[in-house]
This record gives structure tokens, C-alpha cells and sequence, in this order.
């Protein structure tokens, strides 16, 4: 089953950021960009919704 | 219609006039770059690699054809015998074939197509060619999906068709109806799954030339590139794997050290992608590694996806030691790097 997880850590320049990951239901992780285009996010959104997160 | 019958005649130093029906079916013949909206129709391109054993619903495995059934899947390239392929005057290279257990109750393969829009209020003609290992009834279909917030999904199946032991062209003729008075939401696409069985017995079955074309007849097959080089790139525009090389071990990008954990690089992409890609990295055990002053090996990639476009990625790593800022490395596989590539979709 496809699940997800925020994972704390630091961008380019240095900053805290929060990157949303996407484990699929082959075991890969993917690193899922904030992107409302992306199919990704919009699963994770949807996924966020149903789970309260 | 009529230059084309005298640019027909010229060529062939005809003294008769062709006729109506002859140029028509002259024209229909063509393998017209375009004509076909389906993507690998051909299923010449496996990005992401050519067996796929107990492969998960909703997964990708042929670029472009994904996987919808409850039932145990194995999917994988087969390569027909010289002279095999069963469309006269096209040799095909290789076919997709689906082993599905008798567990579970439907499987199906379909493709997902740029918009909702594609063909709306028009007629058109779905063919393919299946055969199975045992006489399977299959039912082809379509849908219109509008996307998140959008109005609900419009779907369409023909009737039973039966796929036999024997390569089979099937074709499947119906109209798109009218986005008018439709809410369009985002991420939506027009779905086209030219197999659908729907048995508790198990089934193989293998699939190639599928087409989807305006109008009411199944004209000759094309990819819908019409090269070989188009169809990589068209499918890039969804997916790319990046790095999968064995020998020689791949450079992926020059990249600058910020700090002793931390360098950055920018890698261009072959193909502008649909949207800014979802991002995996894969290695198998440490085979990532940073060169230019020494060695330093990683098995983690981190790709930022808030700094990467639909041209171009950022990868590097935040949490390694051992660097110095300041300094330029270059990111390549390290060694064992047949296993290790980096992922980028932006499938619909």
C-alpha cells in the first residue's frame, strides 16, 4: 500500500524545509515535488486529507 | 483531393485517373507520424526494465502502459521471431506480454493520455493486436477522467470480444462525448485500456500495435512518433531513468561543495518533463560518489525537489562528511552501478 512521510531536513541554501516523501507499493521512495501539476502530490494531498496529517 | 490525384498520377505515369476510393485508401495507408495518439503503441521502449514479476497495481511497467487488476501480475518484453510480427509490412521488435494468476477477479492494461479534452465529440477507432494462451473474453474501454475537483469520470467498454490462441487485430469504433458543461480539474487525462478481463481463471496474454485514431476505421499502424528516437522522447516526457549504466560508470553532473556535508549540481534533462518530476533515487549498496579531491561515496542521493524544474534537477547530498567547501566534485555511480539510477516521473 502506497503511504507517505514528512521528512525534516535542509535545502540548497541551508534551510529547514519539510520534504514529502512517497514509499509506492513497490517499496520505492520517491521525493515528491509541491507541485499541484504533479499527479504525486496531488495523491499525497488526498492521502493527507483521509489520514488527518 | 484532386492535387493529391494528379501529384498520384505524375509520380506513376498513370493514363488513367485514380479514383476516388483508390486515392482515399492511398492516403489511409500512410504511416503518418501523429495520426496515432497512443504513446509506445509498439512497446519498443522499457525505461524501467523488461521483467516485472508480482508487479503492484497501479505500476508502470512498458513506458507509458500501466497496470490495473486485483489478480498476481507478471509483466515482460518478448521480442518476436524475424518475420513473426502479425502486421504485414511492420516488424514490430518486441511485444508486452501479461501472465495473470486465477487469484483476484479483473486485470487490465491501460494508458493514460494528455487531456481529458483529447477527441472530445468525436468519433474514433481503438485497434490492437492480442492473442492468449487460452481463449479469454476481453472487453477494451475508455475514459474520460477530469481530474481532481473536476466533474466525474465517463467511462466506455465494447462488447465481448473474444482473444484467441492466434494474433488478432481487434478494433473498437465509438464517439467521445463533449467536455461542454464539464468542470475541468487538475491532473486530468483520457485513459484508453485496449485489454479488460474480467475471470477468476488465469490468463497470458500478449498485446502489441495498439492505435487510437480519429474516424471509423482502423487504418494501418504507426507509433505515434514515427520514429524510434521520437517515441524516447515522448515518453521522457513522463518518465526518464537516468544512470543505469554498468560500464561506463555514469556521470551525472559537476557539483559544488557548500560545506563539509553538502554539494549541489544541476543535471539537465534530455526531455522538458510534463510537470516538475517526483524523484527517486536507487542504488545498490554504496554507489553513489564524489569525485575531484578524493573519493567520498554515499548510498543517498538527496534530490531537491523545491530547486528542480521540468528541464533540469538538483542532486547532491546533505548529510555525507569528509568534503571541503569550496571545492568541486563531480557525482558519478561508483562501481557495482548497474542496479543505481536516479527516477524522475511526471506520469499523469
Amino acid at each position: 500500500m502506497t503511504t507517505f512521510n514528512l521528512l525534516e531536513t535542509t535545502n540548497i541554501f541551508g534551510n529547514p524545509d519539510t520534504l514529502v516523501q512517497k514509499i509506492d507499493d513497490n517499496g520505492t521512495v520517491w521525493a515528491i515535488p509541491k507541485d499541484l501539476a504533479n499527479s504525486d502530490y496531488q495523491e499525497y494531498l488526498k492521502w493527507a486529507e483521509e489520514n488527518n496529517d | 483531393m484532386t492535387r493529391i490525384r494528379d501529384i498520384a498520377n505524375i509520380l506513376s505515369s498513370s493514363t488513367n485517373m485514380a479514383t476516388d476510393a483508390e486515392v482515399t485508401s492511398a492516403i489511409s495507408a500512410q504511416f503518418v507520424a501523429g495520426k496515432n495518439k497512443i504513446i509506445n503503441g509498439d512497446f519498443g521502449i522499457w525505461q524501467r526494465g523488461t521483467t516485472f514479476s508480482s508487479i503492484a497495481n497501479g505500476s508502470y511497467s512498458a513506458d507509458r502502459w500501466v497496470l490495473a487488476a486485483n489478480k498476481t501480475t507478471t509483466i515482460t518484453q518478448q521480442a518476436f521471431t524475424a518475420g513473426s510480427a502479425p502486421a504485414a509490412g511492420y516488424e514490430g521488435q518486441y511485444f508486452l506480454r501479461t501472465a495473470w494468476s486465477a487469484d483476484g477477479s479483473y486485470a487490465a492494461i491501460a494508458t493514460r493520455l494528455e487531456d481529458c479534452r483529447l477527441f472530445a465529440g468525436q468519433t474514433v477507432t481503438l485497434s490492437y493486436w492480442a492473442k492468449s494462451n487460452v481463449n479469454v473474453t476481453n472487453n477494451a474501454g475508455w475514459s474520460q477522467y477530469f481530474g481532481s475537483g473536476g466533474s466525474s469520470q465517463i467511462s466506455g467498454y465494447a462488447d465481448n470480444t473474444t482473444i484467441t490462441t492466434s494474433w488478432q487485430r481487434f478494433t473498437y469504433t465509438f464517439t467521445v462525448p463533449s467536455v461542454s458543461g464539464k468542470t475541468i480539474g487538475s491532473s486530468k487525462y483520457f485513459i484508453v485500456q485496449p485489454i479488460l478481463i474480467q475471470t477468476s481463471s488465469a490468463a497470458t496474454i500478449d498485446v502489441w500495435g495498439v492505435q487510437l485514431e480519429a474516424g471509423s476505421t482502423a487504418t494501418n499502424f504507426t507509433t505515434a512518433t514515427g520514429t524510434i528516437q521520437g517515441e524516447l522522447a515522448a515518453c521522457q516526457r513522463y518518465f526518464q531513468r537516468i544512470g543505469n549504466n554498468a560500464s561506463p560508470y555514469y556521470m551525472y553532473t559537476c557539483a559544488a561543495v557548500e560545506g563539509v556535508s553538502t554539494l549541489w549540481g544541476a543535471v539537465p534533462l534530455p526531455v522538458t518533463m510534463r510537470v516538475v518530476p517526483s524523484m527517486s533515487a536507487t542504488s545498490s549498496g554504496s554507489t553513489f560518489t564524489f569525485l575531484g579531491y578524493g573519493n567520498v561515496a554515499a548510498s543517498f542521493i538527496y534530490l531537491d525537489t523545491a530547486q528542480s524544474s521540468q528541464s533540469s534537477i538538483c542532486m547532491g547530498s546533505n548529510t555525507i562528511s569528509g568534503l571541503t567547501a569550496n571545492q568541486s566534485r563531480y557525482i558519478r555511480n561508483l562501481n557495482d552501478s548497474s542496479g543505481t539510477y536516479i527516477s524522475l516521473s511526471a506520469e499523469l
